[in-house]
């Protein structure tokens, strides 16, 4: 039952920055001239679809938008790379075929609340296929979860990518990424003396106090927080 | 049914149930609650205080599979807000992974009561089961009934709901 799926999450992404209506042409619109069909587009195609919906896209999207759409269809790729029927469908089941798809980074977009159930789900899903116990497994997850939340409220959304690693030592690395406005007193959030009315800082520092390493960076342009928990 | 006298015909299937029972309220988190829920959620049983001047709460978080900060604050909030009105709440079911995890980041709930389990939630805001069989009593009831059918022991002479 994979047809249409691609261009079905490509017109999810679309119809982020425009009207469904608009996203249907604007689809329609780009596929043509390449002569590929909405509905046997597959994964191999999604580059060049990608690079032909950047400037038919231009005239529906807001300037400032433009570069958060180019990183979400982006990051389709990204998740359409795992080499697995069900990838497409950006709901990689990790339980068949592990063994396969297990050495492959995945990427989730975050820009709704569905979008971060959906990838703190996978993150625990994935800890649990590598073997992972309860607690670790509950950790990912939970980490995953206040980096998504964070990325919603403060950043406008942002990519979560779910790295497994099984050698030298088996560990779940993931890499939060946003184009935010940056972490106010960072320092002073990491330190545990800051304490924001609206809850925001807590999420970050149990991110850092929950992972076995963990990494961040941020600036006005955005933030990148990578952390592992070792399995 | 929380909600007899609603006026809306369509039940809401994203609302959280909240059950009243015995002069307290039952709050069951399960599965995955978003943002929206779990505000919807404050106003709901906030509401319900009122409505059924509940002296009680019992929030069960058994059936959550995961718990982070945000969600932590949402129950701190609503614990909170319920003491203002004057009601206790007893936070319940927290499983050993998601406590494990809420210690290492830091969150303590402060100001929230906790209790193991629903019965001990119960008890903690003084409902008391009346006649009814702890535990243990089932233990060497079953127990009895096993030696009786293995015909060690002769069946007891009086009915056994004596209690």
């Amino acid at each position: 039952m994979s047809r249409g799926v691609t261009s079905t999450q490509l017109l999810g992404v679309l119809q982020h920055f425009m009207t469904e209506t608009a996203a249907r042409l604007v689809l329609r619109g780009t596929l043509e001239p390449l002569r590929l069909s909405a509905d046997t587009l597959g994964a191999a195609e999604l580059p060049r679809v990608i690079e032909a919906l950047e400037p038919a896209t231009r005239h529906f999207v807001d300037p400032a938008r433009r570069p958060d759409l180019a990183a979400r269809l982006r990051a389709l790729t990204a998740t359409a790379t795992v080499p697995s029927g069900l990838s497409a469908a950006r709901e990689p089941t990790p339980a068949p075929a592990m063994t396969t798809m297990d050495a492959r980074p995945t990427t989730y977009l975050v820009r709704t609340e569905a979008d971060a159930s959906h990838a703190r789900l996978a993150a625990r899903a994935l800890c649990e296929s590598m073997g992972g116990r309860g607690y670790e497994c509950q950790k990912v997850a939970t980490a995953v979860s206040e980096l998504a939340r964070n990325q919603i409220s403060y950043a406008g959304g942002g990519t979560i990518q779910l790295i497994p690693v099984q050698t030298p030592r088996k560990l779940l690395r993931v890499r939060a990424e946003d184009q935010g406005r940056g972490i106010p007193e960072l320092e002073r959030v990491l330190s545990g003396t800051y304490r924001s009315k609206t809850g925001m800082g807590l999420g970050i520092l149990g991110v850092k106090r929950l992972a076995d390493r963990f990494e961040v960076k941020t600036g006005a342009t955005g933030t990148q927080v990578e952390f592992e928990v070792w399995l | 049914m929380s909600h007899p006298d609603s006026p809306l015909p369509s039940r809401d299937l994203s609302r959280i149930p909240i059950i009243p029972l015995w002069g307290q309220l039952i709050v069951p988190l399960q599965g995955d609650i978003t943002d929206a829920q779990a505000a919807q959620l404050c106003s709901d049983v906030l509401r319900d205080i009122q409505r059924t001047s509940a002296k009680g709460m019992v929030v069960d978080i058994s059936g959550l599979w995961l718990v982070d900060s945000h969600l932590c604050a949402v129950l701190a909030r609503l614990a909170a807000s319920a003491r203002l009105m004057g009601t206790r709440t007893v936070l319940c079911g927290m499983g050993a992974d998601v406590a494990l995890t809420l210690q290492s980041m830091g969150i303590q709930l402060d100001g929230v009561e906790t209790a193991l389990g629903l019965e001990e939630g119960l008890s903690l805001l003084g409902v008391r089961a009346v006649g009814a069989r702890t535990a243990e009593s089932e233990r060497e009831e079953a127990q009895r009934l096993a030696d009786e059918m293995l015909g060690i022991i002769a069946p007891p002479p009086m009915a056994r709901n004596v209690v």
